[in-house]
């Protein structure tokens, strides 16, 4: 348990471990590291009184982990430090004066080591000139660039069902017999069990501490619990779970040791389990609902991220369990009106379950912005389409964070790039050039003249994209290359397909498909403004590209007129044609340029995402003007939607202009709709919209439900508006804990 | 054949059944004092000022060349009996403060636009639907319109005032789905002062239609200090009993939205008491008291 009589001693363990096995084989080093890390990093239950499952989590400064946010806020992965923490917490002991210079000295030593030695520079070492240039810093808040790095390895969805099917000892039975059928992964396939029985070892801790409380216990009904949750502990450790409490007991304690938050397909997985326990009258549904409850509180409180748990959909295994199961989480996500974690998610389709479907529409009436809506009858074909997999692969698909796309426990769709897309019209329009800066970061595809063709244009801006993303391809299978030269992700590659099969770690081929998403911003910034410069600058002839390319350079100071003229431009999300063509060009340009990225690398898939948190408004502030009649600084447009306030042709025409950018080439996009609370009231209404949108293909829905007077009034009052929740695009938030440039972007939104 | 729009307006859902288009002609014989939509009155194109927008550029005066935009103490003056609407000022108008009100469109083009949305109609019920002004005054433009919809199996529908004749109504009527009709009036001395028009006409109107058995809703707006009275409430009380296939009758409650749309345009229009939340439950306590569940509040 964790227990630190002075700091840093996990992590001097931790590292000791390293160093005595620099030299061992990858696997039997990490599972020596996670030997000293996870059941150190386990703490004692939060609510003594109340908690119903145990699970709670410290994390180290050192440590190994698929995502680590470092205080620097920018993500790491495998074998990270939190570097400025280390320092500070340093600086203080040396103030403090009580610690002996010799521990200081190894802390020192410590913090060294790994300065060298994490993934993140040892990645970063690996860079080409041409990687440096392309990918402008680490830090996409405050460098400017158009492509930024991400170091990170999200979105894992380990297999659940496998884990109940086996349990902790049925699988390590399975590896020592895979010991004998292929020898040559032994290291693997012992470093697999050795981490399993870390696991054990957790659970024999809570055992223990269960013991304690049990003694120490008042009320009768507590001790019931706690007599309940011991059982389970002492169950799981030895055999499979037969219960809906041991099934998640042991879930946790999987999750929050390997660091992953994604609960996916939880009805698919748990229904089982909660059928059999209401047919043996072992739990109440009231019970199940309060065992949801904790188990999502447990994974907000241990991991402060976006994560994801699934309901609904094709290729449940029993799809009427499920969708019992899956009202019970419903009434779980309703029971925490204040919460935003885990996101839960409803994959829809035309024939599913409609009481399902009219319970969720509820909840979204409340303004609660969940459950997410997925379209199932559009995203199996779509994911089919853009990962090259089969009917029932695609069926598995699974989304994470903000809605990255992948295949739960057969892919790993992490980001690992971001792209401005913006910035690249902006270079496009001047030579490689980023006008803010003067820097020299994109390619020189030569300065804008008067005799040039829109189409000349429109092939510079692709030259410019297509640098950019075989920048982020090459970049995905570095990270992938040198994570996989580093670590084995036991505990993923134990619940990934087909990695115990094939003897290999999930990045060493061991995972049935190597996946991964490229996260783009702009998007339709950059389709209105190239639709402004073809009205106005190409068939309207009001003035030309370099008289443009000054306006912009100006920000339209002393150029009010023109800004008219190309505010006036037509802008995507009216249902108007050139507008929505031009976004299906560039749509499809970015979307197979990083698609591609198939053929120069070894991944399997490679899909851009247009999922959207805040960081149009970042991204937006690193900008100079945009042709779109847009000033410098101001957020650019979020995901897949009409730039603010410019969809004026009511609710339909947006729906159509967003259903027509293709979803088979990509991994994603959000639709974010703000209705007003009176429109939302009208439930045959709303249902017809929705229906129409999922029938023209729509394939998501963020749907916030809102006053607008609320927002306005929440500016000034905001001491009024504490629980006024917004769908910002990938996430969800209290509005009025949102910076003032995000708000603002809120705000000016159409609210239909 | 033309015929000027004010607006075609996608996903309208409070004109009919399901998701609508509803197209808003522009012209009306009547001239109700409360009325609503006061830039649909006129068949002519007309310019609108938005006071609000206004940034007092003085952009509009320039080009002006009938002196029609004024600036006296910073105060901006439209002289709307000078207009020749050329449209020239609104081009200019960096702030959108200056508008044209009226685009004259063919039925074709109309249902253009109309025939976009035919996937969300297919989800329940939904179509088009054919306002204004008063619709059956623009009865060629209406006819094209619907033909071309019934041949795309677009549910149809037309909001009327019932002023109009019933020779010209015939030409639409197999065309037409669904009749709004609203009724504002119940006494010939009333309709005179009120909205400018004869009962006599309107009731004819009504005949025709139910008697043809075409689905018909009941709209009518109250309107305090004008038809919030036992005597209309009675007459309302008689048509639902003596049309036992009305689909449903809405009672639609004043608002004073065409206040500014009215002075927008240089005309003034009368304004009236807002009924209050317990007026408009006492409205519909009293139908449903005397049997008549249909009646609702739009």
């Amino acid at each position: 348990m964790f227990k630190e009589n002075r700091p840093f001693q996990r992590e001097l363990r931790f590292t000791k471990a390293y160093q005595q096995h620099m030299s061992s084989d990858k696997a039997i080093r990490e599972y020596e590291c996670l030997k000293e890390q996870i059941p150190q990093s386990y703490r004692t239950l939060n609510n003594k009184e109340k908690d119903m499952f145990a699970g709670r989590i410290e994390d180290a400064l050192i440590g190994f982990y698929p995502i680590f946010a470092g205080s620097d806020e920018l993500d790491k992965t495998a074998y990270c430090i939190n570097e400025h923490k280390c320092q500070t917490l340093l600086a203080n002991m040396q103030a403090e004066g009580i610690y002996e210079e010799a521990y200081l000295n190894e802390i020192r030593d410590m913090i060294s080591f790994w300065q060298e030695e994490n993934t993140v520079t040892k990645t970063r070492r690996r860079l080409t000139p041409e990687l440096e240039q392309a990918l402008t810093g680490d830090n996409y808040n405050t460098e400017i660039g158009a492509c930024y790095p991400l170091y990170r390895i999200a979105g894992i969805h380990l297999d659940a069902k496998k884990l109940f099917r086996y349990g902790l000892n049925g699988l390590m039975e399975l590896l020592d017999q895979k010991i004998i059928d292929k020898p040559e992964s032994e290291p693997l396939y012992r470093a697999m069990i050795g981490t399993l029985e870390l696991l054990q070892e957790v659970c024999q801790l809570y055992v223990d501490e269960m013991d304690v409380l049990i003694s120490e216990c008042q009320s009768e009904e507590r001790t019931q619990e706690l007599l309940l949750m011991k059982q389970s502990l002492m169950n799981i450790r030895v055999q499979r779970p037969q219960t809906l409490h041991e099934a998640i007991q042991l879930l946790t304690i999987y999750m929050l040791s390997n660091g992953t938050r994604e609960i996916g397909r939880l009805d698919d997985y748990l229904c089982e389990f909660y059928v059999n326990d209401l047919k043996n009258g072992t739990i109440t549904r009231e019970f199940a609902v309060r065992m949801v409850v904790d188990f999502f509180g447990i994974i907000e409180e241990e991991f402060t991220r976006d994560t994801r748990a699934i309901i609904g959909g094709f290729g449940r295994e029993n799809e009427q369990a499920a969708d019992e199961f899956a009202l019970v989480v419903l009434d779980a996500l309703e029971a925490r009106p204040y919460n935003y974690q885990p996101q839960v998610s409803l994959r829809y389709y035309k024939a599913m379950d409609q009481r399902l479907y009219d319970r969720s529409l509820d909840i979204l009436a409340k303004g609660r912005t969940f459950p997410i809506l997925y379209n199932d009858d559009v995203n199996i074909k779509s994911v089919m389409n853009a990962m090259e997999v089969s009917q029932d692969m695609a069926e598995q698909y699974a989304f994470f964070g903000c809605g990255e796309y992948m295949l739960a426990c057969k892919s790993i769709g992490t980001p690992n790039a971001l792209i401005n897309l913006a910035k690249v019209l902006e270079l496009t329009l001047n030579n490689g050039i980023d006008p803010l800066t003067g820097k020299k970061i994109g390619l020189e595809t030569g300065e804008m003249t008067d005799d040039m063709t829109f189409d000349d244009i429109m092939t510079r801006y692709q030259t410019q994209v297509d640098y950019f993303a075989d920048a982020a391809g090459s970049f995905k299978e570095l990270v992938y290359d040198v994570c996989s030269e580093e670590s084995s992700f036991l505990l993923a590659s134990i619940l990934y397909d087909d990695c115990i099969h094939r003897g290999k770690a999930i990045f060493d081929g061991g995972i049935e498909h190597l996946g991964g998403t490229v996260e783009t911003y702009g998007n339709i910034t950059v389709s209105d403004s190239l639709c402004a410069i073809k009205q106005v600058v190409f068939d309207q002839k009001k003035f030309t590209m370099t008289h443009l390319l000054n306006m912009l350079k100006a920000d339209f100071v002393g150029y009010e007129a023109e800004q008219k003229a190309l505010l006036e431009a037509q802008k995507f999300g009216n249902d108007y044609d050139e507008a929505d063509d031009l976004a299906v060009r560039a749509h499809e340009g970015i979307c197979h340029a990083v698609k591609r990225q198939k053929e120069r690398t070894r991944l399997d898939s490679l899909l851009v995402v247009v999922i959207n948190n805040s960081m149009n408004v970042g991204m937006g502030n690193a900008t100079g003007a945009t042709p779109d009649g847009r000033k410098a600084h101001v957020y650019l447009s979020n995901a897949n939607g009409a730039y603010n306030c410019c969809d004026k042709e009511g609710i339909t025409a947006l729906m159509k202009s967003m259903t027509k950018l293709d979803t088979s080439i990509h991994a994603g996009a959000n639709q974010n709709f703000k209705f007003s609370t009176d429109l939302f009231r009208e439930r045959a209404k709303i249902k017809m919209l929705l229906g129409g949108f999922f029938a023209l293909g729509g394939q998501q829905t963020n749907i916030s439900v809102v006053n607008q007077k609320d927002l306005e009034d929440a500016l000034i009052h905001p001491e009024n508006h504490e629980n006024l929740i917004v769908r910002v695009g990938g996430y969800t938030a209290r509005f009025v804990q949102l910076d003032a440039k995000t708000q603002q972007e809120i705000l000016a939104r159409t609210a239909y | 054949m033309k015929s000027y729009v004010i607006d075609v307006q996608r996903c309208s859902i409070h004109d009919g059944p399901g998701i609508r288009t509803t197209v808003f002609l522009k012209g009306c014989p009547l001239r109700c004092k409360w009325c609503h939509n006061p830039e649909s009155q006129s068949y002519k194109r007309q310019l609108s000022y938005n006071q609000s927008l206004c940034i007092s550029c003085r952009a509009c005066e320039e080009v002006c060349s009938q002196n029609v935009h004024s600036f006296v103490d910073g105060l901006h003056r439209v002289d709307y009996s000078k207009c020749t609407l050329c449209g020239k000022c609104v081009e200019a108008c960096p702030s959108k403060a200056l508008s044209m009100i009226g685009r004259e469109m063919t039925p074709q083009e109309v249902f253009a636009i109309v025939k976009k949305d035919e996937i969300f109609y297919a989800q329940g019920g939904g179509g088009v639907t054919i306002s204004g002004g008063e619709a059956l005054t623009h009865i060629d433009f209406c006819l094209e319109l619907l033909q071309l919809c019934k041949e795309s199996h677009i549910h149809t529908c037309i909001e009327t005032s019932g002023f109009a004749q019933v020779n010209q109504l015939r030409k639409v009527l197999p065309y037409v789905d669904l009749f709004l009709y609203d009724f504002k009036i119940s006494n010939e001395p009333d309709a005179l002062q009120f909205i400018g028009g004869t009962l006599s006409v309107i009731n004819r109107t009504f005949n025709e239609i139910y008697t043809n058995e075409k689905a018909m809703i009941l709209r009518c707006p109250i309107i305090p200090g004008v038809n919030e009275t036992d005597e209309h409430f009675q007459a309302i009380e008689k048509i639902v009993a003596a049309y036992p296939d009305l689909i449903g009758v809405e009672l639609l409650p004043y608002h004073n939205f065409g206040v500014v749309k009215g002075a927008n345009i240089g005309c003034k229009t009368e304004e009236f008491d807002f009924p209050t939340e317990e007026q408009k439950q006492e409205w519909i306590q009293y139908f449903h008291q005397h049997g008549y569940d249909k009646v609702k509040l739009a």
